[in-house]
């Protein structure tokens, strides 16, 4: 698990995943590239190996160092990299283990997406040891080198990974599956977002950029984050979804929905947003645009909500 | 009307059955043999032969043998009717290679009127006993001999090659409820770097509606992840087992799957390959109803049967089903084969089970790639089909006999002309060909069955070249075999004796003979290897024959023609050629195996001389054939040493450096498939230092090259000044025509033009001379300012182009070889009274047309007058050149004449030097010098009265035998070849000194 913090805190929500992760694996290591308290570093240390970095290269470079540490890694059953960029809604990760185990598949995650090009979201990815033994797996490893542009990091690594496996003929699966309703809404949030990041077409070749945008493959991460309240069927909010409410889907309501229904996994959040809110301002490609007057009557059905 | 005014002998030409009904050329038995059918008139089999397209009427008319690019094609008309309907052309044209129409018109001069031309005159008047109008039979053979022969080569041509494809068996039986063992099928998979593909392959098994099988997915050493991946796959499927494999062969791999198969039956799922769900229980129910050894989904192109298979059609196990006791019991793949192995275990299973091809549905079948020039496996498999070594191995041969083995090319002209030339006593011609054409195949086998000695055998199947000829080695009667590539042409004079005879000396397995190329330039004189480059060079190539006739026989690395020569039994020790090579460098590899396996090494004979048409290889063939021979070179000790440094010195050559020249598929493309071909760079010895001084002459002639220029005058004129070089220590070329832009002519010191026809353009760097010995009037200022030094058969014509041009051109008349013309040749007065020696070149001769005129008796050797005088009046169509000085001796009156413009500018005639210097009684047309020349051994006549008066008896105005013969005595000692020889090397070497 990669983990980073700008206090050099272990916040309630990472505290809690530690702790689903710990009781559902045999090794859990953790790769922080935060100046821990010691507070921090001891309670660590006593549910997981610690392994304490410089803070450069992003998650990939732990997940890298972190695998390094580890040993030898076809001893396990599993292998997951994963990070501390979401809540995890539930208490423990054996169902998804349990539910993944029956899937015939190469390697996993929580939730895959296509931007770019299909791939596992790299926030979790678990790999079968058919996988960690492979060439495709460990050329991948050895070959990364730290980046600091985060853009890089995506298209190079976390793309790049999937996309590494998948030419060696490895095939992939998500825990979360896609409804036909989870599409429809998905698809009605990608054009909802798309008219906030542009201002209304006016000429042919704006409504084509317009048509494309609003077409473009979802991040299910923020698209469908709200079915963590469908009984945990996506088991996790992306604390970016939270922070940035990046598609203008009222994420505000969705972290109070989340704090009523999982009152102990979201414990701390609203906190940790606020306190860390001056460190992580709105990104610049991120920014939309205030919402057409025309579309406001739009708003309650495409916003998050309790989709029970 | 248009047809009411047409003569009676005219024809109507509207049908064309019914003009081959009316012009004879049907043969109904013939057609029917063709057709596989039987018909109950000549109209019917006419009808059917129009219809059918491809289809000969009669024995005797093979439309596909009179070319391709015949009219009828563009006209849509059909060839008999283009036949007989063309009729100024008809008369010329063979339809048959066995149709000779001078041979028929010379016989019967009505058939030129005949309605329907030659043929169908020749028919209408034959009968079954008349021997076939052609000269190209070594005996005669009657008309129903050989139309026997044609119907029968007919028959089996229609008996292997037109075959119905087997019927497929439908529809599915039902499944029986219980099998007998479970799981019921192994699915064998092989896999070697194709991770990608094996989720979408085991996928579709899994789809399968019949779910009682067990994959064995093997490994074969990937260097991707193949293996993970099939190791995941499993981890899902209890039915799947993979088995991880060192690098190693299919077979191997294949051979493994079947080990941990424990299935009845066994299905073959490569990677990259899906099936249709019903598939496997399809091919399962077929089989558990049949009780067949091999079930194949035969739709499509695949083999279903036995024959098909032999025959070559693709072989698909994917979508097969075969019971795992018959693959255990003809011992699994064949692991020493490196490809191909499927046909191989197909043709091994199918020996005692013929396969059930059934009607189940496939997916289309991926497209088979195109075969390249590389190691030919699909052949490697059939020729074990075809060829039994070891029959062979136990087979007596004659030592009487040489046979030759050629497969055949695509163009029935070649086979005629082999047909035609080689089976004579003592050899043998075995022709193989390799699934031809019908008119071919038929034309080729029908003429064979009429020449003794000649045999046709037919391989179904498509081989390569080499399996071709090794199917006619294995049947070889004679003791001596000579293995021929179509590109070869017929030898012109015979050489199998020459190259039997060096095959008997001790060590010697392999004999080449000497190849050149159209031009007469040599094209290979064997292969030569470096020490660090395991692809060879071809020999000599580039340079003249001389060269290679001066080196002499030689040893040679190994040979690399298309014509070799071995004993039998040795090349059935050998197992004849690879058949992994496609064409070339086939002999090459055979040579290195017989060094190797001590069977002998291999030397050229440059005394036997075969042209190629072809250049050796086009690049494609060379690079792939390379790479089937690197693994040869590479595999055992090294080709003999190479001894060619040594054996180009004895022509007067050194090697200054060796190189490496890139032969490419594209030369402009740079990442085209290419290798690096060994080359000797050479220079020329320099002997003008030497005592004597020793020169390379390039003789350039006007004569074509091959068997076209053989006749001509320049080329005896050439050979006997070549030979009077060559006695004085001069290396010399005789360059005809063709071969005139030959490279290696850098090489040599002096280019010597014997001006005939042609202006030939100087070569900067040589000592360039020109001799002018005919055609005075083609000559230019220009032409002869280009030349360093300029001779001329003319003292008077010297002396004026000297005096009007400004450069010097000297005298030097021709001469005679001293060899074949002087006085000892015969008893004077012993011969024919009056005779000429000469070819007409298509003119009434002055000499020739004054001698008839005035009624002598004249007698004429010579090509070409049949049409001016009759035949009986022309004693021979020619006599060889060493021949003609015993007739000059024995005549009464030897006549002469010149061309106008040499007669005009007095270039006195050779056969006016060859004459007198029999000592001969000459009369001739007028030209200046005669009487200062030849002292009256020459007299001139300028009319008939004059001729008649000299050519009678005793010839007063001639001097007396024994004068005659001290002026022979003078003329020899002053205008032989040698003096000329003398006075060339003369002037040429210090012309070239002068230079220095």
């Amino acid at each position: 698990m990669a983990h980073y913090d700008v206090a050099g805190e272990l916040r309630p929500h990472v505290r809690g995943q530690v702790e689903a992760l710990a009781a559902s694996v045999d090794t859990l290591l953790v790769c922080t590239t935060a100046s821990l308290q010691d507070s921090a570093r001891a309670w660590l240390a006593e549910r997981a190996v610690l392994v304490e970095r410089a803070n450069y290269g992003y998650d990939f470079f732990s997940y890298k160092v972190g695998l390094d540490a580890a040993g030898d890694l076809t001893a396990y059953d599993e292998v997951v990299v994963c990070n501390d960029t979401y809540v995890f809604a539930l208490d423990s990760y054996e169902p998804v283990f349990a539910e993944m185990a029956t899937r015939p598949c190469d390697f996993w995650g929580l939730t895959g997406a296509e931007r770019v090009a299909p791939h596992i979201q790299s926030f979790f990815i678990a790999f079968r040891p058919w996988v960690v033994g492979s060439r495709a797996f460990t050329t991948f490893w050895e070959e990364m080198e730290p980046i600091s542009k985060r853009r890089q990091v995506i298209r190079r690594y976390e793309v790049g990974m999937s996309r590494r496996l998948y030419e060696a003929g490895f095939v992939s699966d998500t825990y979360f599956v896609e409804t036909p309703e989870d599409r429809r809404i998905a698809r009605e949030r990608m054009r909802w977002w798309a008219a906030h990041r542009s201002h209304f077409p006016r000429t042919r070749a704006e409504v084509r950029e317009w048509r494309e945008r609003a077409n473009e493959p979802w991040n299910p991460a923020r698209s469908l984050a709200d079915r963590v309240l469908d009984d945990a069927r996506l088991p996790y909010v992306k604390i970016d979804t939270l922070r940035y409410d990046p598609y203008n889907l009222d994420a505000k309501r969705l972290l109070e929905l989340c704090e009523r229904r999982y009152p102990e996994r979201f414990e701390g959040v609203r906190e940790f947003l606020e306190e860390t809110a001056q460190y992580y301002p709105l990104r610049d490609t991120e920014r939309l645009l205030p919402t057409p007057l025309a579309l406001e009557p739009l708003f309650p059905r495409v916003r998050y909500s309790d989709a029970r | 009307m248009r047809g009411e005014r047409r003569r009676p002998s005219q024809v109507r030409l509207d049908d064309a059955a019914e003009v081959m009904v009316a012009s004879g050329l049907v043969d109904v038995d013939y057609v029917a043999a063709q057709l596989g059918t039987t018909f109950g008139s000549p109209l019917e089999a006419a009808r059917a032969v129009v219809e059918a397209g491809d289809v000969s009427p009669h024995p005797l008319f093979e439309a596909q043998w009179i070319g391709r690019r015949r009219s009828w094609q563009r006209a849509g008309q059909h060839p008999v009717l283009w036949y007989v309907a063309e009729r100024r052309r008809r008369n010329r044209i063979a339809p048959h290679p066995l149709v000779d129409p001078r041979i028929i018109f010379a016989a019967y001069p009505e058939a030129r009127h005949h309605p329907y031309g030659a043929l169908s005159y020749w028919l209408s008047a034959s009968g079954p006993g008349t021997p076939l109008p052609t000269r190209i039979l070594p005996r005669k053979v009657s008309w129903a001999t050989y139309r026997a022969a044609a119907v029968q080569a007919a028959t089996q041509w229609r008996e292997e090659v037109v075959r119905e494809r087997p019927q497929l068996v439908g529809p599915t039986p039902a499944l029986p409820t219980t099998l007998g063992t479970s799981p019921a099928v192994t699915v064998v998979m092989a896999a070697q770097d194709a991770g990608p593909l094996v989720h979408q392959t085991v996928a579709s098994l899994q789809a399968q509606t019949f779910t009682d099988w067990h994959l064995v997915a093997v490994d074969r050493g990937s260097g991707d992840d193949t293996a993970a991946v099939l190791q995941g796959v499993a981890a899902f499927d209890d039915r799947i087992t993979v088995v991880r494999e060192s690098r190693c062969g299919a077979a191997r791999a294949l051979n493994v799957a079947l080990e941990h198969g424990t299935a009845e039956h066994v299905a073959f799922l490569p990677l990259g390959r899906e099936w249709l769900p019903d598939m496997l229980g399809d091919l399962l129910a077929h089989a558990h109803h049949s009780g067949a050894a091999a079930v194949v989904a035969g739709a499509g192109a695949v083999a279903r049967s036995r024959h098909e298979l032999l025959g070559g059609r693709p072989v698909d196990l994917a979508t097969a089903l075969l019971r795992r006791d018959a693959v255990k019991d003809v011992g699994g793949f064949d692991e020493g084969l490196d490809g191909a192995v499927e046909r191989d275990l197909v043709l091994r299973l199918t020996r005692d089970h013929e396969p059930l091809a059934v009607d189940v549905p496939v997916l289309r079948r991926p497209e088979t790639p195109q075969p390249g020039f590389a190691d030919d496996r699909d052949s490697v498999v059939l020729e074990r089909q075809l060829v039994d070594w070891d029959a062979a191995a136990t087979r007596e041969t004659d030592e009487a006999v040489v046979s030759h083995v050629m497969p055949l090319g695509p163009e029935p002209r070649r086979t005629v002309e082999w047909l035609g030339s080689v089976p004579r006593e003592g050899s043998e011609l075995v022709l193989v060909g390799v699934r031809m054409r019908r008119a071919h195949h038929v034309l080729a086998a029908s003429i064979a069955a009429v020449i003794p000695g000649a045999r046709f055998v037919s391989v179904p199947a498509p081989v390569s070249m080499s399996v071709a000829t090794n199917v006619g080695v294995a049947q070889a009667t004679g003791s001596t075999v000579v293995l021929v590539r179509p590109e070869a042409m017929p030898p012109r004079q015979p050489i199998a004796e020459r190259l039997a005879a060096a095959l008997r000396e001790p060590g010697v397995g392999v004999v080449q003979p000497l190849v050149v190329d159209l031009d007469g330039v040599v094209l290979s004189a064997g292969a030569r290897f470096t020490s660090d480059n395991p692809h060879p060079e071809l020999f000599l190539a580039g340079l003249p024959t001389s060269d290679a006739v001066r080196i002499g026989t030689c040893d040679i690395a190994a040979p690399a023609a298309p014509v070799v020569a071995l004993r039998t039994e040795a090349a059935v020790a050998l197992r004849g050629l690879d058949a992994r090579y496609h064409s070339v460098l086939g002999e090459t590899d055979l040579g290195l195996r017989a060094q190797r396996g001590g069977l002998g090494g291999s030397i050229l004979v440059p005394d036997a001389v075969i042209t190629s048409r072809t250049p050796y290889a086009e690049p494609e063939q060379l690079i792939g054939a390379m790479a089937s021979l690197r693994s040869t070179v590479l595999a055992g000790p090294p080709p003999p040493a190479d001894r060619s440094r040594d054996q180009l010195r004895t022509a007067g050559l050194e090697v200054t450096d060796e190189r490496n020249r890139r032969v490419a598929a594209d030369p402009d493309d740079r990442a085209a498939p290419s290798v690096l071909v060994p080359e000797l760079v050479l220079r020329a010895v320099e002997g003008i230092r030497e005592s004597p001084p020793r020169l390379r002459w390039a003789v350039d002639i006007a004569a074509p090259a091959a068997q076209r220029g053989d006749r001509w005058g320049d080329t005896y004129f050439a050979r006997s000044l070549a030979d009077a070089l060559e006695r004085r220590g001069q290396h010399v070329a005789i360059d005809r025509r063709d071969a005139r832009q030959r490279d290696s002519r850098d090489h040599d010191d002096v280019l010597l033009v014997l001006r005939g026809l042609d202006r030939v353009t100087p070569r900067p760097g040589l000592l360039n001379v020109e001799w002018i010995i005919s055609h005075p009037d083609m000559i230019t200022p220009d032409e002869v300012a280009g030349f360093d030094l300029v001779y001329a058969a003319s003292t008077s014509w010297s002396a004026r182009v000297s005096r009007e041009w400004g450069t010097p051109v000297t005298s030097l008349l021709q001469c005679t070889d001293t060899r074949w013309f002087h006085p000892d040749r015969a008893e004077p007065d012993t011969g024919p009274a009056l005779l000429f020696v000469g070819n007409s070149r298509g003119i009434y001769r002055y000499a020739v047309r004054s001698a008839l005129a005035i009624g002598a008796d004249l007698t004429l050797h010579g090509n070409d007058w049949t049409d001016f005088v009759e035949r009986d009046q022309i004693a021979s169509g020619g006599v060889d050149n060493r021949e003609v000085g015993a007739l000059y001796a024995s005549a009464g009156i030897v006549l002469n004449d010149h061309h106008l413009d040499m007669r005009r500018d007095s270039f006195a005639s050779n056969r006016l030097f060859d004459a007198a210097a029999c000592g001969a009684r000459i009369l001739s047309d007028r030209i200046d010098g005669l009487e200062e020349i030849f002292s009256g051994l020459v007299l001139p006549f300028d009319d008939e009265h004059e001729l008649a008066r000299l050519v009678e008896p005793p010839y007063d105005a001639f001097p007396d035998n024994a004068a005659r013969r001290e002026i022979a005595t003078r003329i020899i000692a002053e205008h032989s070849f040698d003096k000329r020889a003398e006075t060339l090397i003369d002037d040429a070497v210090r012309a070239l000194l002068a230079r220095r």
